[in-house]
């Protein structure tokens, strides 16, 4: 089965969620030639998916006051700082426009009685700013999915795994694939590719993403030596739930159950007391950061409930039963009703949830062009880093995937047209053919992959969520390169072509092995704690720290580390 | 008390099977299952071939994990068993990549290269 076919295109699209999908759109609009690859099927896989419906748009509907100015003001003071200004201004002064383009591809906003489109508040908004997608992330992909099938121009490949990327010097030229349908590799080439595969948030065991979030497109770039930014920046949702065991790790949405303009629950420990810090305003719950560690501290420090975790209960809830499942409908991603099938009824029984790894704030370093350190190569939504900063405010990931996917698309076909096709480096994908068939070679003492999984998810949840020390990340980063040494060379995945699941993990595996190692790096350069990276050793924010963490795979395979400021924007 | 639950799924590996036939398995019931979650049990301590779409958001939102069960197309991770339950599972359409695997329907169409490819292969699809 040696060999492999290939495609040519003009712009590769790797990924298939929000910010894919509106890349290959803009890449169309831009006159490209248009692949998208993506590992599961558009809209049944992918991480806008299984988003909340938020999206964060400074329009103005709902409170006239609101500007752009001062979503970009609320954005760079709830990311700590860290988010660089170029890409928030980019962020809210787009986002609008974008949402109401989703809207033409048959997106469905929620609107108001008097015909409005609803904005609601979020936790880090001074106004009321989140529309409310209908379907949720879903319902966005099956929007977005339409426009994609309206444009002939556009060859969507599902069930392909992009597994190396290709170069022609310093150059992007196009990626080696795993066609899962029939285990066959495919080279494609293409003169720009844009990254937009999402986050690597299965590097840890509790988390409310799906498993296909394993970071290929982060540790695909990192292969390249594009720069990695603030990849220790990971962002956790306070309130997953983590009891019953067929739903753990879903996410409850916290702003509509505990919000005192919407269910206005309350949160409370083992004990039955409340916790959470007074903000001192009304109509205002703490921001994540903050959250997650006042729930930490009370599980911590053993006043927890029988899961684990802490509650939420809406049992006094000032509104009825009829409004608080309205509000439920409308607000959240979680159907109450099937809870309740579970045996858990939100208006009866107490829900216990704790912070789970939600989003990864850092990833490939782009610039407002959506351009990496590699010539040709494009990032957009969750793989790329240095938008939100340290912290991510609600309803700014979907915003993201919309103003980013479309530039991406806009400047890539740019890029398409004013180069020529790159050469093929036929030695580089005839080892990446080697390398993905050897998986299925017969092996001494083989493990399979998904035990190598777990036992990686459990050292990274151990060492690197939010008690972390340079101890405890050194030991896991050790522990790491001696798994790739000694472990990953005993992973053996079964032929199970048509549909090669186990290869997939492995390939998978392999990933998130390396995506780990470069999470740990830039986890111990930063010697403080801020936003969602709270290490016990240096409990304080440091404002020299006020910088990016850079980690770049050189040619020889050594991560090299730098520090690079975080762009200010002159008045 | 049953501490266990008896799963029938229909396989299909549509290279080399002219048709069907069905597996049985016993899955331990330790802790709490969705059809989702003993389909990932099944996958990870009997049978690495199994056919299923693992990429599902795991709340009832993205349909990725349809599957058939006792006859009625419902979405796996949406639906709890019980110990002691029996249960038949199938593929949610007739577009079988394998097992529980299928083409889910409403997506784009596929390439024309990927067409042409086949054709080429000829008898090996």
């Amino acid at each position: 089965m040696a060999g492999y076919r290939t495609v040519n295109t003009e712009v590769l699209v790797i990924g298939g969620g929000g910010a894919a999908v509106r890349a290959a759109i803009a890449a169309d609009d831009g006159g490209a030639r248009v692949a998208i690859l993506v590992k599961g099927q558009i809209a049944h896989s992918g991480l806008t998916a299984m988003a909340c419906p938020s999206y964060q748009a400074a329009g103005a509907f709902e409170e006239p006051e609101d500007t752009p100015d001062i979503a970009f003001a609320d954005v760079t003071k709830e990311g700590r700082y860290l988010g660089d200004e170029n890409l928030i201004r980019v962020l809210v002064e787009e986002a609008t426009e974008r949402a109401l383009e989703m809207e033409k591809y048959g997106v469905k906003l929620t609107h108001g009685e008097d015909g409005r489109i609803m904005q609601v508040m979020h936790p880090g908004q001074s106004y009321a700013r989140n529309l409310v997608i209908r379907g949720c992330g879903y319902g966005m992909m099956v929007g977005l999915r339409r426009e994609l099938l309206r444009r002939p121009n556009i060859d969507s490949f599902e069930d392909f795994v992009a597994t190396r990327l290709l170069k022609d010097g310093d150059r992007i030229a196009g990626t080696m694939a795993l066609n899962l349908r029939t285990g066959e590799m495919v080279a494609f080439r293409a003169r720009a590719v844009i990254m937009a595969t999402g986050g690597y948030e299965e590097i840890m065991e509790f988390t409310d993403t799906e498993p296909g979030a394993s970071g290929d497109g982060t540790a695909l770039a990192l292969h390249i030596g594009a720069n990695m930014i603030d990849l220790e920046m990971m962002l956790f949702y306070p309130t997953c739930l983590v009891w019953p065991d067929e739903v753990k790790g879903t996410l409850v949405q916290y702003e509509g159950l505990l919000g005192p303009r919407y269910i206005a629950g309350k949160m409370v420990n083992g004990e039955g007391n409340e916790f959470l810090p007074d903000t001192g305003e009304r109509y205002v719950l703490p921001v994540r950061d903050t959250m997650m560690k006042a729930m930490f501290k009370e599980i911590d420090e053993g006043r927890g409930g029988p899961n684990g975790g802490v509650f939420i209960d809406i049992r006094e809830s000032p509104r009825t039963t009829e409004e608080v499942f309205e509000l439920l409908h409308t607000l959240d991603s979680l159907p109450y009703t099937e809870l309740r099938d579970l045996g858990v009824d939100v208006t009866k029984d107490m829900i216990e949830v704790k912070p789970g790894t939600h989003f990864c704030l850092g990833g490939i370093r782009i610039n407002e062009r959506t351009e990496t350190n590699v010539p040709g190569f494009f990032a957009a939504g969750e793989v790329a880093g240095n938008v939100h900063g340290a912290n991510r405010t609600s309803g700014n990931a979907l915003a993201e995937t919309q103003v980013f996917g479309a530039r991406a698309g806009e400047f890539a076909a740019e890029y398409a047209r004013n180069n020529p096709d790159p050469a093929f480096d036929k030695a580089a994908a005839d080892a990446e053919v080697a390398r993905v068939q050897g998986f299925m070679e017969p092996r001494e003492n083989p493990i399979r992959s998904t035990d190598l999984r777990k036992r990686l998810q459990r050292l990274m949840q151990e060492n690197m969520s939010h008690r972390r020390t340079g101890a405890g990340m050194t030991l896991a980063l050790e522990t790491i390169r001696r798994w790739r040494a000694e472990e990953l060379p005993r992973v053996q995945a079964v032929n199970s072509t048509p549909y090669a699941r186990e290869l997939q993990d492995t390939l998978e595996i392999a990933n998130m092995l390396d995506v780990s190692e470069a999470v740990i790096v830039a986890g111990l350069m930063r010697t403080e704690s801020r936003g969602h990276h709270f290490r016990e050793d240096y409990p304080e924010l440091d404002p020299n720290w006020l910088q990016h963490t850079i980690v770049r795979e050189e040619p020889d395979g050594q991560l090299a580390q730098e520090t690079a400021p975080v762009i200010r924007l002159q008045d | 008390m049953t501490d266990k639950v008896i799963v029938h799924i229909e396989r299909l590996n549509p290279d080399v099977d002219k048709e069907s036939h069905v597996e049985t398995f016993e899955v331990p019931y330790e802790k709490r299952h969705s059809v989702l979650t003993l389909l990932h049990y099944i996958y990870e301590n009997y049978d690495p071939t199994l056919g299923y779409r693992p990429y599902t958001c795991g709340r009832g939102l993205c349909n990725s994990c349809q599957v058939s069960v006792n006859g009625k197309v419902r979405k796996g991770c949406a639906m709890p068993i019980e110990a002691g339950q029996e249960i038949s599972l199938g593929p949610c359409n007739t577009d079988v990549i394998r097992d529980l695997a299928t083409v889910l329907r409403g997506g784009p169409e596929e390439p024309a290269i990927l067409e042409e490819w086949r054709r080429e292969s000829g008898a090996s699809s």
